[in-house]
């Protein structure tokens, strides 16, 4: 270090000694990394010969060809479903937890949840200022819109103050606005207010997003039990574990969806009855119980058996040591497993469209076949649903990495 | 063990049993023997230092006394307390011995404070705010207190040793075990670990070391143990045993450690 120093004669500052500049500028960096030889040269001038074609020709299908009335018209099945007119409000009004929670959670977790809050709080307004017309939902849908931007803005003020603002309370408030929700979706049979919608009439992106958050919570703290119990000292809980997660990881999801139409109610006592959707939401919870109680697993294992001595020597109880010390560094080292199983079972709630319920991409595939006037807009929907998809996916990966990142601070 | 009685005799101990007495402990891995017999009296404010080759059994002992390690024969008593299969005894007798580990073994995921807070609290029931004060105590005792808010990863060796020192002592426990406390650090920092264990032995604690700091051993031990084995070949002061050892393994092993 002294020898750098004294070269670069600032022999006085050594500990100022900067490591080199990496970059040259935008310019050097081309030359580095993309012309550097003439076959890479080549292949740089390829890709953007191919980029530009597929922009203009895409961008023109975008601006100029495509139909996007089919988006447009059926904007409010998309979203809800079937869901009678008249209450859609309700459905609007539980939809709205997910800014609020966000803006909760804005100062809590600054990295990832400011940044989700933030694009939704910004995305929202933009879409209301499209110029397009929403059919049915009208101009509300505007408002409504611009209603995310307000609740995202609410909940951030909440949770700076000091009762709100912690994660036990962010996650125990989306909880109950969670539950609430579906009570408050489901209503009433006697009720004038909120009179009874049966979960049939559900549908739309709002079902796939009830499903895979229900799905979540239960699936979860269900694969953290079943991957503990396979550890068990007691060999009735191991065996009874072992044989739930092989069984399950064996059958495929769609035998397990029909396994559980036909199966649950013939089990379950009548005061237990379930609706088609329940079962539904059971078969994904089956089947992702299992997968996640693998990836459990693996956290598990990874945790060195000195980090259970160290605890034990403070004498610490099994279960402190569990819940203290073995799970956070368990689930950590696999977040992304864990995370990848999120985003699975995200995207394997379509396949409820099997029992003729709808959730986003059965609504979609509804509307196609539904009116001869769709019937070439395959392309346009398909898009919006992929696009829809890939958001939400995207929002669980940037968390994930978002998580891992601000826990590495704690690796050495 | 009786030509070493009078020994410990000589130093005021005649009256008192031992805090922790170890009778003809066994210990198998399997059909491995690894413990063939150990019979130790420790008494209080007693600092004794354990020796040997590598796989002779010291780790296996020291983890039998807070059941880290289970023994199938023998009687252990820590401070009165019978050590069975009983999980209250077992408690009774972790919250007395404090143990530091080779390699640490401190939480990652918890920063300094809380590594030290955590048993405080979840065994001893104490608050967030006296376990805070308390860890604040014992990380000034070990020298590191500008470190409390750090994670394990970003201390160096010493410091996360002085760290799992702090972390055991806020239990307030009776005994301190170390197994090998200084072999995984770098030659600068055994000192800085070490200077802070010379204090621990000042301040009166019982203390068992599995060592080969034999600068550290002839300056705090009272008695020093040979282990060969799974078994005790020589115990005796540290002048007794290190200038004048009785058994040709103890020459043989010092031989080789000393040079
Ligand atoms: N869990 C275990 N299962 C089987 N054998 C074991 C186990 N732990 C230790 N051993 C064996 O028991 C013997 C004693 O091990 P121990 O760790 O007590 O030795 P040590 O004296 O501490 O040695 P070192 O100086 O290398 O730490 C060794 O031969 C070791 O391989
Ligand atoms: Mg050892």
């Amino acid at each position: 270090m002294a020898d750098r120093a004294s070269v670069t004669g600032v022999a006085d500052v050594a500990d100022q000694v900067r490591p080199p500049v990496a970059s040259t500028g935008p310019l050097g960096w081309v030359r580095a990394n993309l012309l550097d030889t003439w076959y890479n040269a080549l292949l740089t001038l390829g890709v953007l010969v191919a980029l530009y074609y597929l922009v203009r020709g895409f961008g023109g299908w975008v601006l100029l060809t495509a139909e996007w009335a089919v988006l447009t018209q059926n904007l409010q099945v998309l979203l809800v479903g079937q869901y009678p007119d008249e209450e859609i409000w309700r459905a609007g009004a539980v939809m709205l937890a997910l800014p609020f929670v966000l803006g909760l959670g804005w100062s809590v977790w600054p990295g990832f949840c400011r940044r989700l809050a933030i694009s939704l709080a910004v995305a929202a307004p933009l879409v209301a200022a499209l110029p397009v017309e929403f059919a049915s939902l009208a101009a509300g849908f505007r408002v409504y819109l611009l209603l995310n931007t307000v609740l995202v803005g609410a909940g951030w003020l909440l949770g700076r103050s000091t009762v709100f603002g912690s994660a036990r309370s962010v996650l125990a408030t989306w909880l109950v606005l969670f539950l609430g929700g579906l009570v408050f979706l489901r209503g009433f049979a006697a009720s004038e207010a909120l009179p009874f919608v049966g979960t049939k009439q559900w549908g739309g992106l709002m079902v796939t997003l009830l499903l895979s958050q229900a799905g979540i919570v239960i699936s979860f703290p269900l694969g953290i039990l079943f991957a503990l119990g396979r550890r068990s000292s007691m060999a009735f809980v191991r065996v009874a574990c072992v044989a739930y997660i092989e069984v399950l990881r064996g059958t495929p999801i769609l035998a397990l969806l029909f396994v559980t139409q036909v199966l649950l109610p013939l089990l379950l006592p009548d005061w237990m009855d379930m609706d088609r959707l329940t079962r539904g939401l059971v078969a994904l919870i089956l089947n992702n119980s299992a997968y996640m109680a693998e990836n459990v697993r693996g956290g598990l294992q990874s945790v060195p058996s000195g980090q259970l001595e160290a605890a034990r020597a403070l004498g610490m109880r099994v279960h402190h040591i569990t819940a203290r010390i073995v799970l956070p560094q368990a689930l950590r080292n696999v977040l992304p497993a864990i995370v990848g199983q999120f985003i699975i079972l995200f995207k394997d709630t379509a396949v409820i469209s099997l029992l003729g319920l709808l959730d986003f991409l059965g609504t979609a595939n509804a509307i196609l076949s539904g009116r001869q006037q769709w019937f070439n807009a395959e392309i346009e929907m398909f898009l919006f649903v992929a696009a829809v998809y890939w958001v939400f996916t995207y929002a669980m990966t940037s968390v994930s990495r978002a998580i891992e990142r601000s826990m590495s601070k704690g690796v050495g | 063990m009786a030509q070493t009685g009078d020994k410990a005799n000589g130093q005021g101990h005649e009256e008192r049993n031992g805090i922790i007495v170890v009778r003809e402990l066994h210990k198998w891995f399997g059909d491995f023997h690894v413990l063939r017999g150990i019979s130790m009296e420790i008494y209080e404010g007693e600092k004794m230092v354990i020796f040997g080759p590598s796989g002779s059994g010291k780790s296996t002992f020291i983890r039998t006394l807070n059941r880290l390690e289970e023994h199938q024969r023998g009687d252990i008593f820590v401070d009165g307390i019978e050590l069975s299969a009983d999980i209250r005894n077992i408690d009774a007798i972790r919250s007395e011995i404090g143990m530091v580990f080779q390699s640490f073994n401190l939480f990652p995921h918890l920063t300094v404070i809380d590594n030290i807070t955590l048993a405080p609290m979840l065994v001893r029931h104490l608050s967030k705010d006296d376990a805070g004060t308390l860890a604040m105590q014992y990380l000034e005792r070990v020298g590191i207190p500008e470190q409390a808010a750090k994670y394990p990863g970003q201390l160096s060796g010493g410091q996360q040793q002085r760290v799992a020192i702090a972390r055991a002592l806020a239990m307030q426990p009776k005994i301190m075990m170390f197994d090998e406390p200084t072999s995984a650090l770098d030659p600068e920092m055994i000192k800085e670990v070490l200077d802070v264990m010379v204090e621990l032995a000042e301040s009166g604690m019982t203390m068992i070391v599995v060592t080969h700091e034999m600068g550290f051993a002839r300056q705090v031990a009272d008695r020093m143990v040979m282990f060969d084995e799974g078994k005790v070949v020589e115990i005796g002061t540290p002048k007794e045993v290190l200038e004048h050892p009785r058994h040709e393994r103890t020459k043989q092993f010092l031989a080789q450690i000393l040079t």
